[in-house]
């Protein structure tokens, strides 16, 4: 009796670990399917559609967005935020991540997307800008990221390659809060991503002499320790895979394989 | 009732005890005279005076007025005067950018005027400071207003004081003390303002960024300069308060 009772118990523990193993998650899981997804606040309208992409595919799942600032989200997770994927806008911030050790996939993170950021004046140039030379002009609001998050740091490379001495008169801790100034019409130029430029392309124009920054962000996935493990994983291939890159490709992020330069 | 009581002085003070056990205190020094946090810092402290006395120049005759006198809709006058104290200050800071932004309700006509432009210089810091803080001066001066005891102005109205003789000989000194508090707990919100000042203002260093911000910003890169900066605005937030109560705030 307690034989077959052990031998039973062995069985349905090998039956939890191969469904562990498969693709779907048990119909079972009802409720208990949530994950926190900390992404860059670039990537907000793509992820969106993921999210309810994904939560179609897979029943019973919740995916849970967490926007912010690339250097923000790699704070909470390294105090200890119970987060199931990492989507980040840059390298070094996966890197640190990983270095701690909270990055649950032996395979470890992969670079999914790449940005280049972009001259951007508000749909109808009111301020008058032409050229990235206009970036110096003291007379017109300047915005740029600061230079804690990707987007500023890309920003200030590609002004200063350019040889350009910019009149900034914001530096915004997020390429949300950029994006927010100038369709508002408070900003006349700034460097968004390419990315923004598409998603806002009714209140968003590039400049008549276009300016792109030549390096690109990078971003990079990984499922972490701190969440439902099988789901992040899961999720994290959705994003790498077939339907995932449609919808980055879509929001105008470039894809690892397309273009030169990473 | 003395659990909870440790309870909550245990829940207010474990988050400061917690900054303090994160600063390097051996690497302070250079954290703290870097130019950026001493821009910071005095940024920080001509704005949020300065919104204190927009406050107090505005916010002392509107509790006043409330305490004082009655007319229709004064309900609805104190509701839009406190509102700002449980708006989240990010709404605010965008309420502001369309009332006063370029293209504003009045930001537009005083653009296009005069040349004023608020968003993204000092000013525009100090309007949102005070359109935060100020509520905390209105609400600690009106209910002094209303406590005063009359018959003190009755009786130097009766020796011969004209109205503004009485405002500044009884009223006032006798609502010293809640001025004191009143004044202080204003600067102390005006000092810690981030949402509005950062959504309104926007962020740039020597101009509009105030050690709220700085803080922020380098939370995103450098812990430990971002942990010494909170420690700079505990300890000036401590300093002016404990002043303040022993010049103003206790009556004895």
């Amino acid at each position: 009796m307690s034989r077959n009772a052990s031998r039973w118990v062995l069985a349905a523990a090998a039956a939890v670990i191969a469904g562990c193993g498969s693709e779907r998650p048990p119909n079972t899981a009802g409720g208990r399917g949530q994950v926190i997804v900390s992404a860059a606040s670039s990537l907000a309208g793509a992820f969106a559609e993921l999210e309810r992409l994904f939560e179609q595919g897979w029943p019973g799942t919740d995916i849970v967005l967490n926007l912010g600032g690339t250097p923000s989200l790699r704070e909470q997770i390294l105090s200890g935020a119970p987060v199931g994927v990492f989507a980040s806008a840059d390298a070094e911030s996966m890197r640190s991540v990983g270095e701690a050790g909270l990055i649950a996939d032996r395979s470890g993170p992969a670079m999914f997307a790449r940005n280049r950021v972009v001259a951007v004046t508000p749909f109808g140039n009111p301020g008058g800008a032409k050229s990235v030379e206009d970036f110096g002009r003291e007379d017109l609001v300047i915005g740029l990221c600061a230079l804690q998050v990707p987007c500023g740091r890309l920003a200030a490379r590609a002004l200063e390659k350019a040889g350009i001495e910019v009149a900034a008169d914001t530096e915004e801790p997020h390429v949300r809060g950029l994006v927010a100034k100038l369709t508002a019409g408070e900003l006349d130029l700034a460097m968004v991503y390419m990315s923004d430029l598409v998603a806002r392309g009714d209140a968003l124009e590039p400049l008549d002499q276009p300016f792109t920054g030549s390096a690109t962000a990078q971003y990079w996935i990984a499922p972490l320790a701190g969440g439902e493990a099988e789901i992040a994983a899961a999720f994290v291939r959705f994003v790498l895979g077939a339907e995932g890159r449609e919808v980055l490709r879509r929001h105008a992020f470039l894809l690892p394989a397309d273009g030169t330069g990473a | 009732m003395m659990v909870l009581a440790a309870a909550a002085v245990a829940f207010f003070a474990l988050p400061l005890a917690a900054l303090l056990w994160r600063v390097s205190w051996t690497q302070l020094p250079v954290l703290l005279t870097r130019p950026v946090v001493m821009d910071a810092l005095a940024l920080s402290l001509v704005v949020s005076l300065a919104a204190t006395a927009l406050a107090a120049a505005f916010g002392g005759p509107l509790a006043w007025v409330l305490a004082r006198t009655d007319f229709p809709g004064k309900r609805w006058v104190r509701g839009i005067a406190l509102l700002p104290m449980v708006l989240p200050p990010v709404v605010g800071g965008a309420a502001l950018l369309f009332a006063f932004g370029r293209r504003g309700l009045v930001g537009g006509p005083l653009s296009d005027m005069g040349g004023i432009v608020l968003p993204f210089s000092a000013w525009g810091a100090v309007v949102a400071a005070a359109f935060v803080a100020m509520p905390f001066f209105v609400l600690t001066m009106e209910a002094a207003f209303a406590g005063v005891d009359r018959r003190y102005e009755a009786a130097a109205a009766t020796l011969g004081a004209g109205p503004w003789s009485v405002l500044g000989r009884v009223t006032v000194p006798l609502t010293a003390p809640a001025i004191g508090a009143g004044l202080a707990v204003t600067w102390a919100r005006a000092f810690g303002e981030f949402g509005a000042t950062l959504t309104f203002a926007g962020n740039l260093p020597g101009r509009t960024q105030t050690l709220p911000l700085a803080v922020f910003v380098a939370l995103e890169s450098d812990r430990d300069a971002a942990v010494a900066l909170s420690l700079v605005m505990v300890t000036v937030s401590f300093l002016v308060m404990a002043i303040l109560r022993d010049r103003w705030w206790w009556p004895r």
